[in-house]
């Protein structure tokens, strides 16, 4: 496994418990905006990415995750604090992305594509091709899943959740996210193997 | 065709994830040594997360710097009164109005089903419209039946008019027929309701007789002039039917 990649995995499935969140909390539930913006800069992050790994989209993505925020703000006296405020978040972000997917599939739309990586610093022609590349077949691969599906291989594979955040987030049991992340991985293998195979 | 045992296996290999090799039960990995096609479905999936996580690096971070729009949407001013509110209020406001309207044609009917007893405890009398022919006139009830002294002269009774009520096109088709001579019920004896006490009735004293039964005679109250008969003996109709007697 590429060494970049897994200090990403290391980086992110750890997600020790900010100082101070509980009373950014408080605050936000006084009406404190300044704290809400603290808690924005500090779980956005996170948030974007789940719902962008979902939506395959970023304009979406970033719709969805103000969507999300904005939620959380409104639900906030609900939040009790058993599961962490950032998995509480990408739980909301998730469900919303799901929804969007759903509703998209009954009205497809032309998707936009976007630039990622690199942009103009990037001075090697080959290499920009090869990520393109394989940008173009991954995404293509998760979006021939089911919303459910590519939410297990958003959160486990890409944000580094562990099965019992995951399960908190999806509302399941941890042996339902086991099973559903069995047969996504599953799914986007096949999925995978085809369009490779295609392509070569 | 995929025997039993590798699809167990390829359970435990599509979860496993980079510490595979120290996940897997002992028992996979001894069939990982012993199947080619689970070892290359070993492959197969490592390549993919190895592909999924080069996708998750190219995948923007985070939304552009200085994006902000949240505190735009979160400053805009929210709706004072929700839908919901305005379904609830209109329902309720839709009820009291449905109740309104029943209640009112309840009194109405009820009105109307009393009218009789009303007019006998009386009550105001209808108007009638007039071309109604034996309707067209009649004798007010009196009012509610007070026991009073028979030897009190009684005022005299009137005749409310009748207004007509019809629009003036109708009216004046109507033919103009003078109105019919009243009638009256003449009783002459008053019937007596409640029988004496037999507590009254001494041993000694014979029973007396029943009462005859009230005879009502019709007379011309107009154009009688003589004012022979007592007005304390001149019964009305709805009068008689709430004392019980002649109707």
């Amino acid at each position: 496994m590429d060494a970049r990649v897994w200090e990403w995995r290391v980086a992110t499935s750890e997600h020790p418990r900010p100082e101070g969140e509980q009373q950014l909390i408080e605050r936000c539930r006084a009406g404190d905006m300044e704290a809400f913006g603290a808690l924005w800069e500090q779980h956005r992050s996170a948030v974007f990415r789940s719902i962008l790994g979902i939506v395959n989209n970023p304009q979406d993505a970033e719709d969805l995750t103000q969507e999300a925020f904005l939620r959380a703000y409104r639900a906030l006296n609900s939040f009790r604090g058993e599961a962490q405020l950032r998995t509480w978040l990408v739980r909301i972000g998730v469900h919303l992305a799901i929804d969007h997917v759903k509703r998209k599939k009954a009205h497809p739309e032309v998707s936009l594509d976007w630039d990622v990586g690199g942009g103009l610093a990037d001075i090697d022609p080959h290499a920009a091709a090869e990520r393109n590349e394989l940008r173009e077949t991954v995404r293509k691969a998760i979006e021939a899943l089911p919303p459910h599906h590519r939410a297990v291989i958003v959160l486990r594979d890409m944000e580094g959740m562990d099965y019992s955040e995951m399960a908190q987030a999806l509302g399941c049991s941890v042996g339902s996210v086991k099973l559903r992340l069995f047969r996504a991985r599953r799914l986007l293998k096949q999925r995978l193997e085809v369009l490779l195979g295609g392509s070569r | 065709m995929k025997r039993l045992l590798c699809r167990w296996v390829e359970y435990y290999l599509a979860l496993s994830d980079e510490d595979m090799e120290r996940a897997l039960p002992a028992w996979v990995r001894r069939h990982l040594d012993s199947c080619a096609h689970c070892q290359a479905a070993l492959e197969a999936y490592r390549h993919t997360l190895d592909m999924v996580h080069q996708y998750a690096q190219l995948l923007p971070s985070a939304p552009p710097e200085g994006w902000r729009p949240l505190e735009v949407n979160l400053a805009r001013p929210r709706r004072a009164v929700s839908w919901q509110q305005v379904v609830f209020a209109t329902g309720v406001a839709a009820a009291l109005l449905w109740a309104v309207v029943l209640w009112q044609r309840g009194v109405v009917l009820v009105d109307e089903q009393n009218a009789p007893s009303r007019l006998a405890q009386g009550g105001i009398a209808p108007q009638r419209v007039e071309g109604m022919p034996k309707r067209q006139s009649f004798v007010s009830a009196p009012p509610a039946p007070v026991r009073r002294n028979m030897s009190e002269p009684q005022e005299p009774r009137q005749a409310h008019p009748v207004t007509p009520q019809l629009p003036a096109p109708a009216n004046r088709a109507l033919p103009a027929t003078p109105p019919p001579p009243k009638q009256v019920v003449v009783a002459t004896q008053p019937k007596q309701v409640n029988p004496p006490a037999a507590a009254h009735v001494t041993a000694a004293e014979p029973l007396p007789e029943p009462l005859a039964p009230v005879q009502p005679v019709l007379a011309e109250a107009s154009p009688s002039s003589s004012g022979e008969v007592p007005e304390a003996y001149i019964l009305q109709p709805a009068y008689a039917a709430a004392a019980g007697g002649v109707e």
